[in-house]
């Protein structure tokens, strides 16, 4: 085989090795099989005691709590990371509508849905009648810092709609709190706000 | 120069686990105490005791409890449900489920601590776990084998554009005794 010869298969490899180089960055930019981007929902931010507009309805974060213990039916239940108890106050505009959607998400990208022991107690009120209710995650302690809260009306299904984002405001100083915070207790649900 | 790449095999094929000892299907067998990658878990499982009584709540007379000690953990960055935490585990023994005895009874998953049912978990926490399984008394097992599954993560078959955790298979089991029920089924459970 001729030195000529060999430098164009070496030429033709590596142009192989080149495009095939750039189809791998390419495929990496491209939009994936089952992305969506114009059905994401809309998120709006908002802060402890900033009321939320959800087109058919208003949520409002009013208090968060954390501890390792959470009381549910009068059982301690004990967290190997921390509970974080969240009461808020939704209220219906047109029908009757609460929020069913609920989720926990930190600075690292990790998100807590409501599966394992979290619960969200909130349930659907009338139009016009404030409702106060809870949601609770348990999350491990180094999440609390930048730790926000995902709010919606429809339980699986949040393409299009409007979501609230809600920073918690708690810090790592929480976290280290709550090991000798006392257990939270679930509130009840209230209707009629007051 | 030979020797050079037998010796780099080695190391290579070792650091990949690929000495462990398995079975004649190519699964792998675990020691108790052994924290294996059940993805998207972790989890170890460490002992295994039969019992009347679990977290309180006691056996319908004629059967007794299984539980297999360990903990669980997420790799994952998201919260999973309680489909991946059962297909985690299976037992080589009869159980009941829903009033049925039947084979491949998924267990009840507990936290140890508080006794609780783990319904799924999320990312970052580490459970000490108790795997329930309800039993004939009369059929309590002297061993156990608790199979460990992985998950592969992929679009759903079913659901268009949803991303979950399936197609659960067997990659590693755990070979457990199993500690004796303690005497005679206590007189307040009677």
């Amino acid at each position: 085989m001729n030195l000529g010869r060999r430098i164009h298969q070496l030429g033709v490899g590596l142009v192989a090795l080149v495009l095939l180089a750039a189809a791998t960055l390419l495929d990496g930019w491209l939009p994936g099989d089952t992305d969506d981007p114009g059905a994401d929902p809309f998120v709006r931010a908002a802060a402890l005691g900033e009321p939320v507009d959800l087109r058919t309805a208003r949520v409002q974060v009013d208090a968060v709590r954390v501890s390792k213990t959470l009381l549910s039916f009068g059982t301690e239940l004990l967290s190997p990371g921390v509970w974080v108890l969240i009461e808020l106050t939704t209220e219906a505009t047109r029908e009757n509508t609460g929020v069913r959607f609920a989720e926990l998400r930190d600075d690292a990208g990790r998100v807590w849905s409501l599966t394992g022991r979290s619960q969200n107690v909130c349930s659907e009120g009338p139009p016009g009648v404030p409702v106060g209710c809870a949601t609770y995650f348990e999350v491990p302690p180094d999440a609390l810092d930048g730790l926000r809260l995902r709010l919606a009306r429809e339980p699986f299904e949040q393409r299009y709609d409007v979501v609230a984002e809600v920073d918690l405001g708690l810090t790592d100083r929480d976290a280290e709190a709550a090991a000798g915070a006392p257990p939270l207790e679930v509130p009840g649900t209230t209707l009629g706000g007051g | 120069m030979a020797v050079l790449v037998v010796g780099v095999l080695t190391v290579v094929v070792a650091s990949l686990g690929g000495f462990a000892r398995t079975t004649p299907d190519g699964v792998r067998v675990v020691r108790p105490g052994v924290e294996v990658d059940a993805t998207p878990l972790r989890v170890r499982i460490d002992r295994a005791s039969a019992a009347y009584e679990v977290s309180g709540r006691a056996a319908d007379p004629g059967r007794a409890y299984v539980v297999v000690e360990g903990t669980v953990a997420l790799e994952d960055r998201e919260s999973v449900g309680n489909g991946v935490l059962e297909d985690t585990f299976g037992a080589d023994f009869r159980a009941y489920e829903f009033g049925e005895l039947g084979d491949g009874v998924p267990p009840e998953v507990q936290v140890a601590g508080d006794g609780s049912t783990l319904l799924g978990l999320g990312p970052g926490l580490t459970y000490e776990v108790l795997l329930v399984y309800e039993v004939d008394e009369v059929d309590v097992p002297t061993t156990v084998t608790v199979s460990l599954r992985r998950h592969v993560r992929r679009a759903s078959s079913l659901s268009v554009g949803e991303i979950g955790w399936h197609d659960a298979a067997t990659f590693a089991r755990v070979e457990l005794e199993v500690a004796p029920l303690s005497g005679e089924r206590p007189e307040e459970l009677l």
